[in-house]
């Protein structure tokens, strides 16, 4: 309120003469709407809208339904529901496409749309017989056990075989020369000894074999201290110890080097029992990699 | 100005009452216990099981075939046979060179161990379990020549040595003597062969045999 204007009360308010825009009107009344039960979210889903490109007749719109209402006795109801909120929808909207497909709704539908609104509901499928079931269960189980059983099994043979690499064994003709990793080895003789030693009984032998080594590189050299795995066999897989009782002074590449062994056999398989070398005791007790047996 | 004919959420139609589920079938009460009943033993059954399951400590346990006094007992790699037992206050190595003799303040438990083997030559080694479960080595009193433990047993024949403990004679009652193979302690087989043998002595025989334990047991190695 000011002196020059006693009717201003602070309030502006624009010319009567002028109207504008904003000029406060009238509103007229809502219609009725359901604000109790609260109505359910938007029905419709997302992307469905056809504003403002106008939905294409003749499309494949039964994936953009909602849910398809089947035949049900409260159908009349929907049917007259736009009627009843007395709001005409949208052009856009009145297709129908998002209203439930009631007998009403279904005659907005185009012949183009495939399947009518009395259609059955979705097909649904026959249950599965219980004796399939639970034989389908049960295999379920036992093939997962077998293959979990199967990998775990494989895993460890795996391992196994990385760890006991087997015998490779080659045969090596009377008097012949053979390789073996770092030097050459050649059978000289196998006798039983001529003076056997006291104290030897009787349903035993004592072999000597005389082998001549040739080293071929500088590993081969240390053979002559630590020799390799000396072994007979006969033929039923069982083998005896051949020690070196002389190793030679010293191994050359390429100068062969007397070895002088002795073995305790049974006598019966003096005269069978073959010699075999393999790199080291150890992997001959083992029986694994590698190894030459010398045919009598 | 007319409304906007979105200003009010348009009110969904109503959704339809989902078709009527049919009432699922009656179970008679019988039948129920049934699958409760077999539903507790099956798992029982499954904890059960997993008593078997050998914990951390026990995988690598050897494979251990028993046997008595004189019995062969046969493992995949080597047989074994427990001849003799005796007891001694001191032993004598006759070497190729002197002798050496060791006495003890306790008692010296000697076997005497037969063993073949079936296919490779082999190294055995033993071991002394007693029946409150300590364990002891062979003793170092007596030098390893002396021993079965530093001869091959070999297949074809049986050969026989000795093996030597040191033991309190109060902890002889109920021992056993292990015959092992030797293992290796970077390579070999980890489900290691034994043969164990019960020396039949209870605490009456035990302190019997100790009593007459001999003076000296000599051996040459």
């Amino acid at each position: 309120m000011s002196d020059q204007n006693p009717g201003d009360t602070g309030v502006w308010a624009p010319p009567a003469a002028e109207p504008s825009w904003f000029t406060p009107t009238k509103r007229p009344p809502r219609p009725d709407a359901r604000v109790w039960p609260l109505p359910s979210p938007d029905p419709e889903p997302r992307g469905s809208s056809t504003v403002p490109i106008p939905v294409i007749d003749g499309g494949n719109r039964a994936r953009h339904r909602g849910w398809v209402s089947p035949p049900a006795p409260g159908v009349e109801t929907q049917a007259t529901g736009g009627a009843l909120f007395g709001m005409a929808p949208p052009a856009g909207l009145a297709a129908g496409e998002h209203h439930p497909a009631g007998p009403a709704a279904g005659e907005h539908h185009s012949a183009g749309e495939p399947r009518p609104a009395t259609a059955p509901p979705a097909r649904r499928r026959r249950p599965m017989p219980t004796a399939a079931k639970v034989g389908l269960q049960l295999f379920g189980a036992v093939g997962l056990t077998a293959a979990l059983l199967g990998v775990q099994g494989y895993d460890q043979l795996h391992r196994y075989e990385m760890d006991h690499i087997p015998a490779q064994v080659r045969h090596v003709p009377q008097g012949e020369p053979a390789k073996l990793e770092h030097a050459t080895w050649r059978v000289l003789s196998i006798a039983p000894m001529a003076k056997q030693p006291a104290g030897m009984q009787a349903d035993r032998v004592m072999l000597q074999i005389d082998i001549d080594g040739t080293a071929l590189t500088a590993e081969g050299r240390y053979y002559d201290t630590s020799p390799p795995g000396f072994f007979m066999a006969d033929d039923t897989g069982r083998t005896w110890l051949a020690q070196a009782y002389k190793s030679p002074e010293d191994m050359r590449p390429g100068v062969p080097a007397r070895f002088n062994l002795l073995s305790v056999v049974p006598k019966a398989l003096q005269d069978q029992v073959e010699l075999m070398v393999w790199p080291s005791q150890r992997v001959g007790l083992e029986e694994s990699g590698p190894a030459l047996r010398f045919d009598r | 100005m007319a409304a906007s004919p979105g200003f009010v959420p348009q009110a969904p139609p109503h959704r339809p009452a989902p078709p009527p589920v049919a009432p699922p079938p009656r179970v008679p009460v019988w039948r129920k216990i049934v699958a409760a009943t077999l539903g507790v033993i099956l798992i029982s059954a499954a904890v059960y099981v997993q008593t078997f399951v050998l914990d951390g400590s026990r995988l690598d346990d050897p494979l251990t075939v028993s046997g008595g006094i004189q019995e062969a007992v046969s493992t995949d790699v080597f047989s074994a046979r427990l001849d003799r037992v005796e007891f001694a206050k001191s032993v004598r190595v006759k070497k190729q060179f002197g002798t050496d003799e060791d006495t003890t303040d306790k008692v010296f438990l000697v076997v005497k161990v037969g063993a073949t083997a079936p296919r490779r030559p082999i190294q055995l080694t033993s071991h002394l379990v007693t029946a409150d479960g300590l364990r002891f080595d062979v003793t170092d009193h007596v030098t390893d020549t002396a021993t079965l433990g530093s001869k091959w047993v070999q297949p074809g024949w049986w050969g026989s040595g000795l093996f030597f403990f040191e033991v309190p004679p109060d902890k002889v009652p109920g021992a056993r003597v292990v015959v092992s193979q030797k293992a290796s302690t970077i390579f070999g087989d980890q489900y290691l062969a034994e043969a164990s043998f019960d020396l039949g002595l209870d605490g009456a025989k035990a302190g019997q045999m100790i009593q007459a334990a001999k003076d000296v047991y000599e051996v040459s190695g």
